[in-house]
């Protein structure tokens, strides 16, 4: 994670801003509602004892990735690091997504691979070009439904002609 | 830092079949270099083994700190040329870890042609010592050579870069305090004898070590005097009568356990300081390079897949993401080191060139290493382009590539051509290591191209005194050429003529620049300085 300390994670699905600050072995939290020193200490197996502000918590943790699964009380909770610029990010590009696929270099259509109406995942192809000896893919960089497609095969164009314009809400179908 | 959300589909027939292509070549790669390493002639290992000599491949394994990693520089020099018949050029040098400290190593390979010196085994041994110059790295020398190989001697002797150079380069590091260690372990005749003379520390084995500027039979021609060898040049003489050696050992083990007390006490000078974190491993497995490589190179690959599986934790803060996007810049780590990243996303225009100097220079002043990885056709070419000065701005990341003080590194990932092989940190740019993948191609520019450059200048001088070409005599052109110019634009050429410090297998790549940006760093970083941008 690096020196940042300010983090946002979610918890079953609600992200939450925290403040990480390392203090020796432990850490203080700064969370809306209060702050806290907390540590943790795990064994193999999975169960630890959380310490926080020196109370002493039985928990079980599983590390899933950016996810951790915790067993508390009986209940389960999976908390989710994400990324700040990445969260930011997001929240922004479900009003204001890029539409367009557009020409990186001047060149010539080589194929078109989908049409109108079609349903795409991010990084699915587009349409493949050629431009200085280079066959490059035009993927898509988001999910979304394909609006209009504006060239066609063996077509030329400038560089950041418009190829292909998607529909529908960024992130919608999860990208 | 944000990690690179890789958008490959691994379990598509396209990656697939990248990657069984890519596999097929990194095998390849690893058949023909563990040939020049081991494969020998039964009689020249018979001989090494009459001699009381170990194979080169053991001396050093006996002479590296055990279980750290050697990175082997051109292991395939001269593999294309002589016929084939000088692995390696003879030669065997790398950066490993002797007593702790990071060394060059320099060894002739007496396997080969009793260690001769070819010129592409002078070529290797000076930028072996060019490395250990810039980064500031102690050498060992393991000294086992015939001498020159003189029906070439044209081509090693005399010019600049010729054999000259690797003495130049010894004293050169004396002076700037860089000790050297020679063990000799064969004889070292004529220019070979300066080797161990120049190193500030020599060891010399008993028997089968012997210094001298001419042997007995030179010696008997020159002035008739009958002289041993032992007598004229043998470890005995030379560490209790001449001083040119010494320490005497009495086998080749003693020798190398002599040569590691001495590395042990040379002082370990601070490295230069930059921000060191934890290492990471990256999120996507390096592996997977083998499917990220289109098995076609004119088909564009998007730099952040392979980022995203060479860098710490696939982790990569992009620079201008939105501006110049053919030319890919951001900050990364790689074991913990901070570098800057530049790679090719496509041809580079004004914009991408404009994005590349700036970053270079915000690099330099920030102190961060630079990683140039390279998949470059060249700058664009057309009206629009060259009114927009395209040319000025392409001089304009040159004149940034060469200013820049911090160590660059540079990895040819496929292509590399023109005017893009300088911008983006080639050979000439003095970049302190330079790795190329097996199926990179490296030349002025693309082989249909020049093979249609050269098919159309005949055919205007034919046109010319009233001649055409048939199909068939445009081809007899053509074909000739396009065969010349694929197998010299290949990876196995360049590294065979040390264009490069080694071919690598892609998902070694992360390593390999670990070990060279931690050699890098022994030397301090200089200050920012630039000639005069063309605005």
């Amino acid at each position: 994670m690096g020196p940042e300390v300010r983090h946002v994670f979610e918890l079953d699905g609600t992200p939450h801003e925290v403040g990480l600050v390392p203090d020796g072995a432990a850490w203080h939290i700064d969370v809306a509602g209060g702050s806290a020193a907390v540590s943790l200490e795990c064994l193999a197996d999975g169960s630890c004892v959380l310490v926080l502000d020196g109370a002493r918590i039985a928990v079980f943790a599983v590390v899933e990735g950016d996810t951790v699964h915790v067993s508390l009380d009986g209940q389960a909770y999976a908390l989710t690091y994400r990324d700040p610029v990445e969260f930011h990010a997001a929240a922004a590009a479900a009003v204001d997504g890029p539409e367009a696929a557009r020409a990186p270099m001047p060149g010539v259509v080589l194929a078109v691979r989908v049409g109108p109406g079609d349903a795409v995942r991010a990084g699915d192809t587009l349409a493949v070009i050629e431009s200085m000896k280079m066959e490059t893919a035009i993927k898509a960089v988001r999910a979304g439904t394909v609006a209009a497609v504006h060239v066609a095969a063996g077509q030329t164009f400038e560089r950041g002609a418009v190829l292909v314009t998607l529909a529908g809400a960024a992130g919608a179908a999860g990208a | 830092m944000r990690r690179i959300a890789s958008m490959l589909d691994t379990r598509s027939p396209e990656f697939r079949g990248n990657a069984a292509h890519n596999r097929a070549l990194a095998e390849a790669l690893r058949a023909r270099q563990h040939e020049a390493r081991t494969d020998r002639p039964a009689r020249d290992l018979a001989r090494l083994a009459r001699q009381g000599k170990m194979f080169v491949r053991d001396r050093i394994e006996a002479l590296l700190d055990p279980g750290t990693p050697f990175l082997e520089l051109s292991t395939l020099a001269a593999n294309m040329a002589y016929d084939g018949a000088v692995p390696g050029a003879g030669q065997v040098t790398g950066i490993g870890i002797v007593a702790g400290r990071e060394v060059v190593v320099h060894a002739d390979d007496g396997s080969v042609k009793g260690g001769a010196w070819y010129p592409l085994s002078v070529k290797k041994i000076v930028r072996a010592l060019d490395i250990a110059i810039e980064n500031r790295l102690p050498v060992v020398h393991l000294c086992d050579s015939a001498g020159g190989f003189l029906p070439l001697q044209a081509e090693f002797f005399a010019d600049r870069y010729h054999a000259g150079r690797i003495f130049r380069n010894q004293a050169t590091l004396s002076r700037m305090g860089v000790p050297q260690v020679a063990v000799v372990m064969g004889h070292c005749t004529a220019g070979g004898a300066y080797v161990p003379a120049l190193s500030d520390y020599n060891v010399i084995v008993q028997g089968t070590g012997a210094i001298f500027l001419g042997g007995p039979p030179l010696v008997r021609a020159a002035t008739g005097e009958e002289v041993g060898v032992e007598e004229l040049g043998g470890a005995e003489m030379h560490t209790s009568v001449s001083g040119t050696a010494d320490y005497r050992a009495s086998s080749e083990l003693h020798a190398i356990a002599l040569a590691r007390e001495i590395v042990g006490r040379f002082n370990r000078p601070a490295k230069a300081t930059v921000d060191r974190a934890a290492w990471e491993a990256p999120a996507y497995d390096p592996a997977e390079l083998y499917g990220v490589i289109p098995r076609d190179p004119r088909v564009q690959f998007d730099m952040r897949e392979v980022l995203a599986r060479t860098v710490d934790g696939s982790r990569f803060h992009e620079y201008q993401p939105d501006y110049g996007r053919t030319l890919v810049c951001g900050y990364a780590r790689v074991w913990g080191m901070p570098v800057g990243i530049i790679a090719n996303n496509g041809v580079l225009f004004s914009d991408s060139a404009l994005k590349g100097t700036h970053f270079i220079q915000l690099c330099d002043r920030n102190r961060t290493p630079l990683v140039f990885m390279q998949n470059i056709t060249g700058f664009m070419v057309g009206r629009e382009y060259e009114r927009g000065g395209i040319t000025k701005d392409g001089a304009k990341m040159i004149m940034a590539v060469t200013g820049a003080a911090v160590p660059k590194v540079t990895v040819v990932c496929n292509g590399s051509y023109g005017a893009g092989t300088y911008g983006m940190s080639g050979r000439a740019f003095d970049p302190r290591f330079l790795f190329t993948w097996p199926q990179a191609q490296i030349s002025v520019m693309g082989a249909e191209q020049a093979a249609g450059v050269l098919t159309e200048v005949k055919l205007r001088q034919l046109e010319r005194s009233g001649q055409t070409l048939t199909e068939e005599q445009a081809a007899a052109i053509r074909d000739p050429v396009l065969a010349d110019y694929k197998r010299q634009s290949s990876a196995y050429y360049a590294t065979s003529e040390l264009w490069d410090d080694g071919i690598l297998d892609p998902p070694d790549t992360r390593n390999a620049l670990g070990v060279a940006l931690n050699a890098a760093l022994n030397a301090p970083i200089g200050e920012p300085g630039y000639g005069v941008f063309r605005m």
